[in-house]
Formats: structure tokens, sequence, C-alpha cells
């Protein structure tokens, strides 16, 4: 490999970005906007979170408990009912979303120690809204039975608690840093445009017929992405600091490092896919059901992880980085915490890149 | 001495056409060499594979010795290649892009400074460094692309119509600058629709549905057109075309904007003016002429077509 190649190679790279407007702001504005835009398309209206109570134990504790939640600001209390058949016509009439059922015996278990149990009815139609106030109002019940015994939630529907550490529960400090993973896919997307653009241009002709090498020719490509990749992270970070006040709890610099083993996983993936695809076109969608779209609902960011499907969750490399980030940002973790994850990064970037190189072909058709 | 470029029986197939068939070419050290045949006969997928950016699905080809299947990165100091379709980067500039191509092949430092002066002047493109290549006019974009595919003095040229769609006086330029290439010694294959460019050349390739069907230098092939000619001026060309083939002695003909012509195996102006007059065609003029390679093109075509 010539050094002297490859900064040619990248050198060029660099002035195609800065002198394609279009493409300046792909790679270093939309991740910031498209952060904001599907932060509020994905933080839960809260105010739809219309609950009632069914307490089946009538105890003193129990009706602390109930105190306890009906005064909560954030979730709205309907009213008390007095039977299964009105959580259901209630959920049917769309007047409620949640139920809390006490079952009896709930102050008695609390008071010899023992783990009380309650359940929580959700309306599984409307699942990513339901399984917020699931957690909410797990988290609350949590926090008033703190002094006893933990409280074990029970849900006999189909939606599962989400887990998150965010202890207010607001959903755009989880989800900012989520959607982080997403928005950074962006840069992939350029480069998957930048090497079809190149084909569908005409200029790999010609190129081909230099002394370039393929390792010269992917990672001159790479690099240029790379720096704008981290540019456009900088500024989607920036809003997720200061707009949406979510606190970076663990270090930047860790965070730089992981989003540059993120920004290798996907911009490699998007360079492997794209030297077999020969237009821009076929590349843009390429890289929207391949990445895209599976990242938006297959990596826990809106719904949970279906363990069924864990595997493919697995190898989409924004798996990795929500929990990274949501990791560094929310709980402060670092190295030790993440390394499985960041590796699982690094290793997908690694092997992206070397296969782009293998598979290379100084070729046109 | 061996040809510089030789191929032979080489074929290239994409599904079920077949755009090179057995070819077997090839061209002199120090020649001109003229690649003519009708749209889709098969000679841009050829210059691929010389240049090695397309794979051959059969037979073999080298240049300088070098196969260009087996040892493609040899080529890249030894050849240079213009692609039919202007295949430089429109947003860098004129200078830029033939700053690119030097430091790709790693020409550097005074030297790189020397070329590139130099290409610029023989490209006559000293005043338009700093234009974006997108911006240039269609000659002045092949005239770049021959300065970038030359940055690196290659002894073998490659250039697929080089000055298609480039007007006549731009056309001229190109050739000329052609022409002191050949006389530095550089081997040039050239692919061309233009039959002017083709007399240019020391030798001429006709190529048809992938195969090269004659060769030989521009007089010779000329010579190919039967018997003899004569230009047929007239403003009937229809019915002078409709019944042209009754005359005793015809052999073929040609429409030619205004005129037609005649090949006949005597050339007697007078007999055929009688004829056509008494076949209701207006005849203004009827001179004997030297068919070209125009003439001798269009008679093989027809010749293969018929076939
Ligand atoms: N990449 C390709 N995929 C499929 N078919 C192709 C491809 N390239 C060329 N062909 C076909 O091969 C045949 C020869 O094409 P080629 O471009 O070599 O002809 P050509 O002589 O250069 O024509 P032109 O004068 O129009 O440039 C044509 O029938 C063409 O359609
Ligand atoms: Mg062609």
């Amino acid at each position: 490999m010539s050094l002297f190649r490859l900064w040619t190679i990248i050198h060029k790279e660099f002035r195609h970005v800065q002198r394609d407007r279009r493409l300046l702001v792909l790679v270093i504005v939309s991740p910031a906007v498209m952060l904001m835009a599907f932060s509020y398309l994905f933080s839960f209206d809260v105010s739809t979170a219309r609950f009632a109570i069914f307490d089946r134990d009538r105890s003193p504790l129990s009706r602390a408990l109930v105190q306890a939640l009906i005064t909560d600001k954030e979730l709205i209390f309907v009213g008390e009912v007095g039977s299964f058949e009105e959580i259901r016509s209630g959920m049917q009439a769309g007047e409620i979303k949640l139920a809390l059922v006490i079952p009896p015996g709930f102050a008695a278990a609390l008071e010899k120690g023992r783990t009380a149990e309650v359940q929580l009815l959700a309306d599984g139609t409307d699942a990513i809204n339901s399984s917020t106030f699931v957690a909410i109002l797990s988290a609350r019940i949590g926090t008033w039975a703190e002094p006893y015994r933990p409280v074990e939630i029970k849900m006999p529907v189909e939606t599962r608690a989400l887990v998150w550490y965010n202890p207010d529960l607001k959903s755009s400090h989880s989800m900012a840093p989520a959607l982080l993973a997403i928005v950074l896919i962006l840069p992939a997307m350029a480069v998957a445009l930048a090497l079809t653009r190149e084909k569908e241009l005409g200029s790999f002709e010609s190129l081909a017929t230099t002394p370039v090498r393929a390792s010269e020719y992917v990672l001159g490509k790479l690099i240029p992405y790379i720096v704008y990749g981290l540019i456009g992270a900088a500024i989607a970070i920036a809003v997720t600091i200061f707009w949406f006040k979510v606190p970076l709890r663990g270090s930047p610099l860790d965070l730089a490092g992981f989003i540059i083993a993120y920004l290798l996983a996907t911009l490699g993936a998007a360079m492997f896919f794209s030297s077999f695809i020969s237009t821009q076109s076929t590349a843009l969608r390429a890289v929207l059901l391949l990445f895209l779209v599976p990242s938006f609902f297959l990596t826990g960011i809106i719904i949970p992880i279906d363990p069924q499907a864990r595997l493919t969750s697995n190898s989409l490399p924004a798996t990795h980085f929500v929990v990274i980030s949501r990791g560094v940002f929310l709980k402060g973790l670092s190295w030790p915490d993440l390394g499985p994850h960041v590796l699982a990064l690094l290793i997908m970037g690694a092997t992206a890149i070397a296969l782009t190189m293998i598979t290379f072909r100084k070729r046109v058709g | 001495m061996t040809p510089t470029i030789v191929t032979t029986d080489l074929q290239r197939r994409f599904g079920k056409t077949v755009a090179v068939d057995h070819l077997a070419l090839s061209v002199e050290n120090g020649e001109i060499y003229g690649l003519i045949g009708p749209d889709g006969a098969g000679k841009t997928t050829t210059l691929r594979m010389l240049a090695a950016v397309l794979r051959p699905s059969g037979g073999s080809a080298s240049i300088a010795g070098i196969d260009v299947v087996r040892q493609p990165e040899r080529l890249r100091r030894l050849v240079g290649y213009m692609p039919q379709h202007f295949s430089l980067y429109g947003d860098l500039s004129v200078l830029e892009n033939l700053t690119f191509y030097a430091d790709i092949f790693g020409v550097r430092g005074a030297e790189r400074r020397h070329r590139l002066d130099r290409l610029l002047h023989f490209a006559r493109l000293e005043q338009f460094t700093a234009r974006p290549a997108a911006h240039l006019s269609g000659g002045m974009k092949k005239k770049l692309a021959l300065a970038c595919a030359l940055i690196h003095q290659p002894q073998v040229l490659l250039l697929d119509e080089p000055t298609n769609g480039v007007d006549p006086v731009s056309r001229r330029e190109f050739w000329d600058i052609l022409g002191e290439l050949h006389l530095e010694g550089v081997t040039i294959l050239v692919t061309t629709p233009y039959m002017d460019e083709a007399e240019r050349c020391n030798q001429v390739g006709l190529m048809h549905n992938g195969r090269l069907i004659r060769q030989g230098r521009p007089e010779a092939l000329r010579q190919l057109t039967p018997g003899q000619m004569l230009a047929v001026y007239t403003p009937d060309l229809l019915q002078a075309e409709a019944v042209i083939a009754d005359y005793p002695g015809y052999l073929a003909h040609q429409v030619y904007g205004d005129r037609l012509h005649v090949f006949l195996d005597v050339a007697d102006a007078a007999a055929l003016e009688r004829f056509l007059t008494n076949h209701d065609v207006r005849v203004q003029q009827i001179l004997p002429d030297a068919p070209r390679l125009e003439e001798a093109f269009v008679y093989l075509m027809t010749q293969v077509s018929d076939a």
C-alpha cells in the first residue's frame, strides 16, 4: 500500500464532499436534524397515560399505594373499578390504557416481608405507548415499595416492560442517545452513494486503469466519511446534551472512540454491499432496507428486542451502539462494561472492510 | 518483431449477447490502428478487455507481451486508456484532475510540473486550468481526458471514440496531437465513427458483430469496392435508386446526401446518363470519382448483412 496514493484518494474525496452541498448536509447537518425530528416523533405522549385501579385488597397499605399513584403528575388517574369486566370495557372504549390490579393478600405479604404481587394490565394494541406506561407505573410502584420488600409486578399481557435506566422516565432521555445509532447511519449512506457514484459517472473506469490498489481505494473512501461522520456526530451529540438536556455521564473521549467503532462497522458494511451495486439509487435502497429500517425495529430503540430475533438483532451494528450510547450517556459506563459491544462493532468493521478489499475488483461490468 | 497488441480468439459474452467473438487483432509497434464498425460491433468491449477493466469470457490478449488477464497490474504504467464516455471528475478543475492522475501514477516534483505544463499546452487547456471539468466544452473534455491518459507517458494508448461529438476544428487538433504522439513512437489503438479519421490511420480494422471482418491499410481497403465508381448528382434520387439496378454492368450503389455513388463494371458516364434520362431521372452531372474508405466500409457492411 502506498500512503501517498492513499492520501491522494482521501484528498480527492474530501474535495467531492466539500463541493457537493447536498452531501455535506447529509453527513454533517442531517444527523442532528433527524435526531430532533425522530425524538419528537417517538417521545411518548404521557398525557394519554390514563389508568384505572382495581383494589381487591382493600387494606390500609393498598389504599396508601392507590393514594400515592393517583396524585402522580404524569399519569392520569381515571378512577377505581370494581371488576375485571369494567377494565376490559374501559380499554375497549379507549378510556383507559392501563389498569393496576392489587390482589387480595397484598398487604399481608408486605407485612410478613414476603414478595407482594400486583398485576398490570395494558392495552396491547398501542404497544409503544403501553410499554412506556407500564415502565412508568412500575417505576412508581417500585419507588413507593422501596421501604418494604420488593413488589413483584406481573403482567399477563403481551407487552413487556422496557427496562430503561432512566429514573425520571423522560422518554427523550432514553430515546435521544439510542436514536444516535439511527442518525449515524447517514455517513454510511453517504459512502455507499460515493462508491456507486464513481461507477455511475464513469470515473471508476479511468481510475481502474491506474496503479491504485484495493486497500488504498477502500481506505481512501472510508477515512473522509469517518471524519465527516464524527463532525456530524458531534453536532448531534450537542443537540442531545443542550437541546434535550440529556446528561452525558460518561467520558466524551470514550464516546468518540465508540462512535468511531460504530462508524467503522456501518461504513464498512455499506462499502461491502456497495461493491456489488452499480447505481446510486440501488445503493440508497440497500442502505434503507438493510440498515435503517431494521435498526429502527430490531435494536430495542422503540420496541424491545424480540428474544427470537436475537441473532438478527445482534448482527446489526445499531443494536450494540444503542447499548453503548445509552450506557455512556445515562449510566456513565466505559470500556470494561461496554467491552463486548465495542468489540462486536470492531470485529464487524474489520471483517467488512477486509471483505470489501478482498472482493474489490478494478473492473466495469 | 511481435506485434504490440495481440488478441487470440478473444471472446466476451453478456448473457446471450456475444459482444466480441473470436477476435484476432494485431497492432504493430508504433502504429496508429483504427478500429471501425457500426454501433454495437464490440469496439468498446474490446478496448475494455485490453485495458484490463473487463474480463474476457474466453481467448487471450496481451500488450507488449503482458497478458491482460493474468498480469493486469503490470499494464497500468504501460497503457493509457481513454474510455468512450467522460470519466473524469466533473467537480474537480482541469488542473485538479490532471494533478490527481499524476499523483496516482506517482509522478512528482519537478517532473510533475514539467509534464503538467507540457500536457496543458499540448491539449490547449492552459487558459482553463481552474475551470471545473464539468463546465468544459465537449472537445475540451476529450482533450483533458487524453491529457490525463498521457500523464504517465504510456507506450500504448487505447482511445475509445476520442473525438465523438467534437467539432471539426477540435477533431483536427486532436488528430494533430495523435500525430505528434505517433512520431514519438507511441502505439495507438483508436476507435472512431468518422471515416476521414480512419483514413489517417496506418491500419484499419472493420469490426462487425464482434468479429474483425477486414483489416488493412486504408489504401488497400478502399480498393475493396467493386468495379469503378461514378458520382451521380440528381434531384430525383429516389427514382434513380429505383431503376439503377437494371443498368447493365451495375454492381452496387450508395446514397450520399444529394448524390448517388454507383459502382459499375465499366464507368461510362455518357451511357449511364442516357439510361437514367430514359428512366425519367433528371441528371445534373455525372463525375468519375475515387472510392474513399467510407464507400468501402458501406459496401463491406452491405455484403455482410446480405450474407
Ligand atoms: N455491460 C454490458 N452489459 C450487457 N451488454 C453489453 C454490455 N456492454 C456491451 N454490451 C453489448 O455488447 C455489444 C457490443 O457493445 P460495445 O459497446 O462493445 O459496442 P461498440 O462497438 O463500442 O458500439 P458503439 O459504437 O455504440 O460504442 C452490444 O450489443 C452491447 O449491447
Ligand atoms: Mg463503443
